[in-house]
């Protein structure tokens, strides 16, 4: 009887220690990143603005105004442009960075850390270096334009080129994280596996199509997730490059949530459009790990 | 299923516990406000207090760090610190909301009407009457703007002890080279006439620079907005439906369709306005004083720039210079208003004001104004003192910032959309104008 109730116990305590000990780290990052999304979304259902003394609870106002508002709904065309454009581009980058890293066997802790350098860097001179690089009179970019003898291009004063800018900026900075995520997914492959389909006679593609891209499908999941999210709160870079000009071309969600909440003050408006960013955020992430079975 | 019922209980459990720990202070009303008009505390010569000050930038705090304040007055300890400019005004309201806002902290002037209106920052003028009839001398060194700057329906909220009117430089060299007058043009529609001149004999292929970018406040379109006779509401709002609306517009439109101005404008700040002229690249641009010392750096006053006041429309005589400022603003809450009054008296005397107007921004204590030493470190000082003492501030209304969005709109419109008509435009942006002004 004794032993039963011991094996019991036993049983239980193996069940929960995991639980115990991740539930530290679950308190505290729902205590640090929980509180601000409840307290957002409560936010938001107020009429909070630091540039009115009074205020009250609208409930959903606050939503209803943003959709019928033409900059919000241009920022939300935009934060999807950017956000597609990062992603698709940022997929691509990153898998043919993991590739090659996993190929460099001289240097290859060297370049893993070289690799890196983009995301250690701040958003601020991310955006300082890009805006020299892209600037129409003196920038690298138009100095080799005119070298080859093409016309110079004023990118960041154009709608479209200003935000194909922003864009590659934004890729640069968050490409470095997605490639270590399928770096690690592309070594977890047994090497046995691309030495028997080296011997039954498959092509490099072959090899990257049926082998390498099914066998890394989960990372390929959290990478999306990671390259996703970064794209939708990306502001740090936008701001300082773009200003989310010209024309508000390049004013994303989040760039436009700063404005709201942070030059006009608006609290309980820039809440909803935190809201908003997470509900999408949350969205695209589910799609992707629904997709790219990572339970798998 | 009991283990999910479980989860959820725990998790519901623990979101009301974390909204409860927030304190549940969705509430920005002001629960001091009224209670306090500061007019019963007062110092007494054995009573310790402390004053907390918050600067808006480093180089406004006195080089002495208040050492000698301290002497003066042993009873009264300042304690300071630097809240950026950009930040200061969300920052006071929700340390006010915690009840540990500071007594003093610097704005950009255009906070004043709306933290007026709150009643966020306290009255000032008993204790300025009582400055003025204790120590005329000091108070009376003091330009009219130290307190107009600050003021709402009448009365001061704190003190403007720096600012900045909004002047225009222009490469006097190039004028020679070319023929004209080296004093400058006169109208907006000389600098078109004159940007032509300057671009064809290949002095520059952008002659003008300003900043078109959407980062920056409106401030210098604003400035030259008052310069081509634009006019404000009662309330502070600008009038964008009229000549000088409608002026500005075509003026951007015809600087960048003749491509006078760099086609790049719209994503200019300040920076690459500056860098244009300093480096030598552009003929002018609307610049303040604080400004000068680094132009000077790299070009010669008189011999290859000057700075005038801002041309006018055509048809317009002349024009009041518009400023900016950064003033200091006293908290409602304030528990020693008059010790905060010794504070201000102390920043604006013509010794701590002189420090900072000398190496950073000029002060509204004339006294220094007028000083040799002032005139030494401002050589130009002399061309638009008059516009300078007589400037006023750029109108601000409780809504700016919104009014800053709208204005950073138009303006890029007339930098990108050149073939737009002023006339629907401006009507358009005044529309937009009005629902914010209603």
């Amino acid at each position: 009887m004794d032993a039963a109730i011991n094996l019991k116990k036993q049983k239980r305590r193996k069940l929960l220690t995991p639980y115990l000990l991740i539930l530290p780290g679950f308190l505290f990052v729902f205590g640090v990143l929980g509180y601000a999304v409840l307290y957002g979304t409560l936010l938001s259902l107020f009429d909070m603005d630091l540039m009115k003394a009074e205020t009250g609870f609208v409930f959903l106002d606050n939503y209803i105004y943003l959709f019928q508002n033409a900059a919000f709904l241009n920022s939300l065309v935009r934060s999807l442009i950017f956000v597609f454009g990062s992603v698709s581009l940022g997929l691509v980058l990153s898998l043919f960075f993991a590739l090659s890293l996993y190929r460099a066997t001289r240097f290859g802790n060297f370049l893993k850390g070289l690799a890196l350098v983009p995301y250690l860097v701040s958003g601020i001179a991310t955006a300082v270096m890009f805006r020299f690089l892209f600037s129409g009179d003196v920038g690298l970019i138009n100095q080799v334009l005119i070298t080859l003898n093409l016309d110079a291009v004023n990118f960041l004063a154009h709608p479209n080129w200003a935000l194909f800018v922003a864009v590659l900026t934004n890729t640069w900075f968050i490409v470095p994280f997605a490639t270590l995520i399928l770096l690690s997914g592309i070594q977890s492959i047994d090497p046995e596996l691309f030495d028997s389909a080296t011997v039954d006679g498959a092509s490099k593609s072959k090899v990257l199509t049926k082998i390498i891209l099914p066998l890394i499908s989960p990372m390929m999941g959290i990478s999306l997730v990671w390259l996703s999210f970064a794209s939708f709160n990306m502001f740090d870079v936008i701001l300082p490059l773009t200003g989310g000009g010209p024309n508000r071309a390049t004013e994303v969600l989040a760039v436009y949530m700063y404005n709201v909440a942070f030059d006009e003050l608006k609290y309980s408006l820039g809440s909803a459009v935190m809201v908003i960013i997470l509900i999408f955020n949350v969205a695209t992430s589910a799609l992707y790990l629904k997709i790219f079975n990572t339970d798998d | 299923m009991k283990k999910k019922w479980t989860i959820v209980l725990l998790m519901t459990l623990l979101a009301v516990i974390m909204v409860a720990c927030s304190g549940g202070d969705v509430d920005t009303t002001n629960d001091n406000e009224g209670d306090n008009n500061g007019s019963d505390s007062s110092v007494t010569n054995d009573e310790e207090v402390t004053v907390q000050v918050w600067f808006g930038r480093e180089d406004f705090i006195p080089d002495d760090a208040f050492e000698t304040f301290h002497e003066e007055n042993p009873n009264i300890n300042v304690e300071y610190d630097v809240v950026p400019l950009e930040q200061a005004d969300a920052d006071f309201l929700r340390n006010k909301n915690a009840g540990n806002a500071p007594d003093i902290f610097q704005v950009f002037h255009e906070s004043t009407q709306n933290l007026a209106a709150q009643g966020a920052v306290l009255n000032m003028s008993e204790y300025y009457d009582k400055w003025a009839e204790e120590d005329p001398d000091s108070y009376n060194k003091l330009l009219d703007q130290a307190f107009d700057i600050v003021s709402y329906e009448g009365d001061p909220y704190g003190l403007a002890i720096h600012f900045g009117p909004y002047f225009h430089v222009h490469r006097n060299d190039w004028y020679e080279e070319v023929g004209l007058d080296p004093a400058g043009p006169e109208t907006w529609d000389d600098v078109i006439e004159h940007s032509r001149m300057i671009k064809d004999a290949g002095l520059s292929d952008y002659p003008y620079a300003t900043v078109g970018g959407s980062n920056a406040p409106p401030l210098w379109f604003s400035s030259m907005f008052v310069s081509m006779g634009g006019e404000y509401t009662d309330s502070n709002a600008p009038i964008i439906d009229s000549e000088a609306g409608r002026y500005i517009f075509e003026w951007h439109q015809t600087m960048m369709k003749e491509e006078l101005m760099n086609p790049e404008t719209i994503a200019w700040e300040s920076g690459e306005m500056r860098g244009g002229f300093i480096s030598g690249n552009v003929a002018y641009m609307p610049e303040a004083l604080n400004i000068y010392p680094i132009i000077q750096e790299e070009l010669n006053y008189e011999e290859q720039w000057l700075p005038t006041y801002q041309p006018v429309r055509s048809g317009m005589n002349d024009y009041t210079p518009a400023s900016f400022s950064w003033p200091m603003l006293v908290n409602s809450d304030t528990e020693h208003p008059e010790a905060v009054t010794e504070v201000l008296k102390y920043l604006s005397s013509e010794d701590i004001s002189k420090q900072v107007a000398l190496r950073y921004q000029p002060t509204t204590n004339e006294a220094v104004l007028l000083s040799d030493e002032f005139a030494e470190a401002h050589p130009w000082f002399e061309r638009v003192k008059e516009g300078f003492l007589n400037s006023e501030i750029l109108p601000s209304h409780v809504r700016q910032p919104e009014i800053y969005t709208i204005l950073n709109d138009f303006k890029q419109e007339a930098l990108t959309d050149l073939e737009a008509d002023p006339e629907e435009v401006t009507k358009r942006y005044q529309e937009l104008i009005d629902e914010i002004d209603e």
